[in-house]
């Protein structure tokens, strides 16, 4: 005996690699064949063809808008059905508009046309679904009541790892209103209060900004989802 | 409010489950307070999690979400009848596929690498959801497996020993065609039947029963088979070579995402005694595992090797190209097959299929449940 696992050996190898002879998998069974999607993905990559195809969104991937973006007009956004948001993930330099979705309680969910989704609780920011690093959960309350004039607070963000355990995050936060200034959003002006949530945990910092009406509104905001997808700025419509 | 359904998609089954819940959230009335969400696979309901919705409602978002909604499930069997509102599905009964296969044979004694490559075409048909008609066939393109290198003598039956000639020479064949059907006898209880070309070398039929409760780390099986050595061109013919073979198995899952395995029983070459084997699942789908086999055969007959065993690795498709499937890559190195320890290779046995189903690996991927 000994030794003999290195001295002779038998590969079962599934139906890998063989792209390389210019092959690819096809029919209903192999949608999601792992040879199939890889072929896929290098085909992707190579050509920018496929695009379509490729599971997530323009939100996520580039620039483009996904709604009539350049065109937005007071008009435009009366006529709408559905409550609109106008969003930006500012480390993908993508912006996008998204609708809403359903509540919940105080939650609010809106989803753009890709299936990308955000959950707020009276305008702050609990949940993202859709980007890979999304936000999974978090606590509003007392960050919601320090926007009244300022303030410390604890806030807990959950995130999801690569061993599908949720990860917990504690941070120590203080809110400060920094000043107040007119925002504009789509012809309407709004004066609004400025707040600066800075939030200081073991694993980094983040800081979050609301512009507030009087009535306790959250009109434009920009605030962290992730280490993976930084800050999602949006205004209200 | 009970629902059954099939996952697709989801590695984790608990992402599948949170999701059916948070769409019963939507759809169904007012008045309903509980949730009973039967993941099912093969045509069998694995398990049942009973829910709140009030639950669902109040922990959607908030921290520790994923640990309080695991908390405040129940988990329990599903062996009773499907619930009465009838639906269409809308996945066709009948699917096939066409794909490239890459088939290597390494150091058959003269050679150290022989490879084929080609095309495989498959097919499945539901004729039930629980009764399942599948094969595949495939068709050299180019490769030089047609020589047989030396294959060195044995006193056992040739079971395994010259596996390399299977398909070799003709280069196309039927791998696999079998009609299986799987069922539920009774609570905790699971069954399958096997029936036609079960494998590349061998066909009949093949029985199995397995007893896991939902919540139990422990898990004993039984199956037996009757099978007949097939014709090296993968054809439609038997060699005439017969035997019964059949285990009875124990499998554990230890805390860590360790799992053991126990199979006492009578291998191909009519060889009796028993495998062990230890398996390692991460909670990102990874699995790895090792075993070995030690039978009545003594290490002198067995030839080379002394005795089987192996490391087996399994890659989820997930994991690697970033979409949502269930797919896996599977990779094992084996001492050479020899004809001692030699098992049946049948799909979908038992304990793989409803084994994501049971709360122990939906427990370790609780956290993808608001996913």
């Amino acid at each position: 005996m000994g030794a003999v696992l290195a001295m002779k050996m038998t590969w079962i190898t599934g139906l890998c690699g063989v792209a390389l002879a210019g092959l690819t998998a096809c029919g209903p069974l192999y949608q999601s064949h792992p040879n199939a999607v890889a072929f896929q993905g290098v085909v992707t990559g190579l050509t920018g063809f496929g695009a379509d195809a490729a599971a997530d969104s323009s939100l996520v991937d580039d620039s483009s808008a996904s709604a009539p973006e350049q065109t937005l007009t007071r008009a435009f956004i009366d006529a709408q059905e559905l409550d609109l948001l106008r969003i930006s993930v500012i480390s993908r330099e993508a912006t996008g508009i998204v609708f809403f979705a359903g509540s919940n309680g105080n939650k609010v969910t809106w989803i753009s046309l890709e299936g990308v989704s955000f959950v707020f609780e009276n305008g702050l920011l609990i949940g993202t679904r859709g980007f890979g690093d999304d936000l999974m959960g978090s606590d509003a309350d007392a960050g919601q009541r320090s926007l009244a004039g300022g303030g410390n607070h604890i806030r807990t963000l959950d995130f999801l790892n690569g061993l599908s355990q949720i990860e917990r995050r504690t941070y120590q936060c203080a809110t400060v209103q920094t000043g107040r200034e007119d925002i504009t959003i789509v012809e309407r002006t709004y004066t609004t209060s400025v707040f600066e949530e800075t939030c200081t945990g073991s694993t980094g910092d983040f800081k979050n900004t609301y512009w507030r009406d009087a009535n306790g509104v959250i009109w434009q905001s920009r605030q962290w989802i992730s280490d993976g997808v930084g800050y999602l700025g949006y205004q209200r419509l | 409010m009970r629902v059954r359904f099939e996952n697709t998609d989801f590695r984790a089954e608990a992402q599948a489950v949170g999701r059916v819940a948070r769409l019963m959230t939507q759809v169904a009335p007012s008045n309903v307070d509980t949730f009973v969400i039967e993941p099912t696979r093969r045509g069998i309901a694995l398990s049942a999690v009973t829910l709140r919705r009030g639950d669902l409602e109040a922990l959607e978002n908030e921290p520790n979400a994923a640990a309080l909604s695991y908390d405040r499930a129940v988990f329990s069997d599903a062996s009773g009848p499907a619930p009465v509102v009838p639906f269409v599905d809308p996945t066709p009964a009948f699917v096939w596929g066409v794909a490239p296969y890459l088939e290597l044979s390494l150091f058959d004694g003269d050679k150290p690498v022989r490879a084929d490559t080609g095309l495989e075409a498959s097919f499945q048909y539901e004729l039930r959801p629980n009764l399942l008609l599948a094969g595949s066939y495939r068709e050299r393109i180019v490769g030089n497996r047609d020589e047989i290198g030396a294959i060195s003598p044995s006193t056992l039956p040739p079971v395994r020993r010259n596996a390399l000639r299977f398909g070799a020479e003709n280069g196309r064949g039927i791998e696999n065609l079998t009609l299986t059907r799987y069922g539920r006898p009774g609570q905790d209880l699971y069954s399958r039947i096997s029936l036609g070309y079960l494998e590349r070398e061998f066909g009949g039929v093949s029985g199995e029963v397995l007893w896991k409760p939902v919540d139990s780390q422990l898990a004993v099986g039984a199956e037996i088979n009757y099978v007949m050595q097939r014709n090296f061109d993968l054809g439609f013919g038997f060699q005439d070579y017969d035997v019964v073979t059949g285990h009875v198995s124990a499998y554990y899952d230890l805390d860590n995402g360790f799992q053991a395995q126990v199979d006492v029983g009578r291998y191909l070459a009519g060889d009796w005694r028993a495998t062990f084997s230890l398996d390692r699942e991460f909670d990102n789908g990874w699995k790895v595992g090792a075993y070995f086999t030690l039978t009545e055969v003594p290490f002198d007959d067995f030839g080379e090797g002394s005795f089987d065993k192996g490391i087996r690795v399994e890659v989820p498709s997930d994991w690697l190209f970033g979409n949502q499937t269930r797919a896996t890559v599977n990779s094992s190195i084996a001492s050479l097959a020899r004809d001692g320890g030699a098992r049946l290779e049948i799909d979908g046995r038992l304990y793989d299929v409803i084994e994501d189903g049971h709360q122990g690996l939906m427990e370790e991927n609780w956290g993808r449940f608001w996913r």
